[in-house]
């Protein structure tokens, strides 16, 4: 089982390489390599690290969180597209450099809140 | 011992595993989101530079390394397992010498990754500067296969020390299979970043 695993592997590598020279728009290029990457991913796990022989808990405990921290990253993504989040870049560039001074250091100070709430939560939790 | 009654064993403990397991997956995961961090990173610089990112990468030799250096984690990942296995099955010696397989595999993959390295530096590739187009192209690639090679380096230090201990037998086989989750997951991100780093920055 081992050794079909690792066949597998390498010919989805081999796919991989191929589609590099294949004339494919990026996009759809990296969507079948993220896909590919994946499969090859979940095979490691599975056979290689054994997850398919533990217990179910374990990989529903590790799995779906990291999954969601991944897709909170991905979030980010659309700015990337657009060189900036929009409403700041629309408000920044509407006003003149002081104004903009004075934004930036609104926006710092909205950060002091969510420093003090954290805060807390983690010297509460430190107290137990 | 095999797998199973080792999970009888543990049975009693969360998830039916052994707490170095477990440590070790967590870790992984840990490792894992930085990675993913650092590949997102780099998707969102190309994003943001995608009239003067660069795509140098010719067949030869960077396509041919890096290929070249997925099969060798690959097949070390294999053996790796076998050596797993070998401990499993009490074998202290064979599984000595698959650990052995496993660490020459990866010896051999830093040593083709510094050769690539060493070319594209000798083109005039650095981490702030090259002469294709945007200059945190090589920031977001010596920076991501960097740090992947510094995990190569130090999970061949951890499975050189695993080896020395089963040899002297004073390691047990969870010590090994969490050496091997390690190993495995070192050649999974690789699974990333071959396709991510190296395939989508083919020369066309």
């Amino acid at each position: 089982m081992t050794l079909r695993v690792w066949i597998f592997l390498l010919v989805l590598t081999a796919i991989e390489v191929w589609l590099a020279y294949v004339h494919a728009s990026p996009m759809v290029m990296l969507a079948v390599l993220l896909i590919l990457s994946f499969v090859k991913a979940g095979y490691i796990v599975a056979y290689f690290m054994h997850m398919k022989q533990e217990k179910r808990s374990l990989s529903l405990s590790l799995f779906p969180i990291m999954l969601l921290c991944i897709l909170a990253l991905l979030m980010l993504l659309p700015d990337a597209a657009r060189a900036q989040c929009v409403m700041c870049k629309r408000t920044a560039e509407a006003q003149n450099a002081e104004q903009a001074r004075r934004m930036n250091q609104g926006i710092l100070v909205l950060a002091i809140p969510p420093v003090f709430v954290v805060g807390g939560v983690l010297m509460r939790a430190s107290r137990r | 011992m095999s797998i199973h009654a080792a999970a009888t064993h543990a049975s009693s403990s969360p998830f039916g595993i052994g707490s170095k397991k477990f440590g070790m997956w967590l870790f992984i995961v840990s490792d894992a989101l930085t990675f993913a961090t650092l590949l997102v990173c780099y998707a969102y610089v190309r994003m943001a530079n995608a009239e003067s990112w660069p795509v140098p990468f010719a067949f030869s030799p960077s396509v041919l390394f890096s290929t070249g250096m997925t099969l060798v984690l690959l097949s070390s990942s294999l053996t790796m397992v076998f050596g797993v296995h070998a401990m499993q099955h009490g074998d202290r010696g064979r599984a000595v010498r698959w650990i052995l397989l496993t660490m020459m595999g990866g010896a051999a993959f830093v040593v083709l990754h510094l050769t690539e390295w060493r070319h594209l530096i000798s083109q005039g590739m650095t981490p702030a500067a090259n002469p294709w187009g945007s200059p945190v192209f090589g920031a977001a690639f010596f920076g991501i296969t960097g740090l992947h090679m510094l995990h190569v380096t130090i999970g061949v230090v951890y499975l050189g020390i695993t080896a020395a201990g089963v040899g002297r037998g004073r390691f047990t086989e969870e010590d090994v299979e969490a050496s091997g989750l390690y190993w495995h997951f070192v050649d999974l991100v690789w699974m990333f970043v071959f396709p991510l780093l190296y395939l989508m920055s083919v020369k066309p």
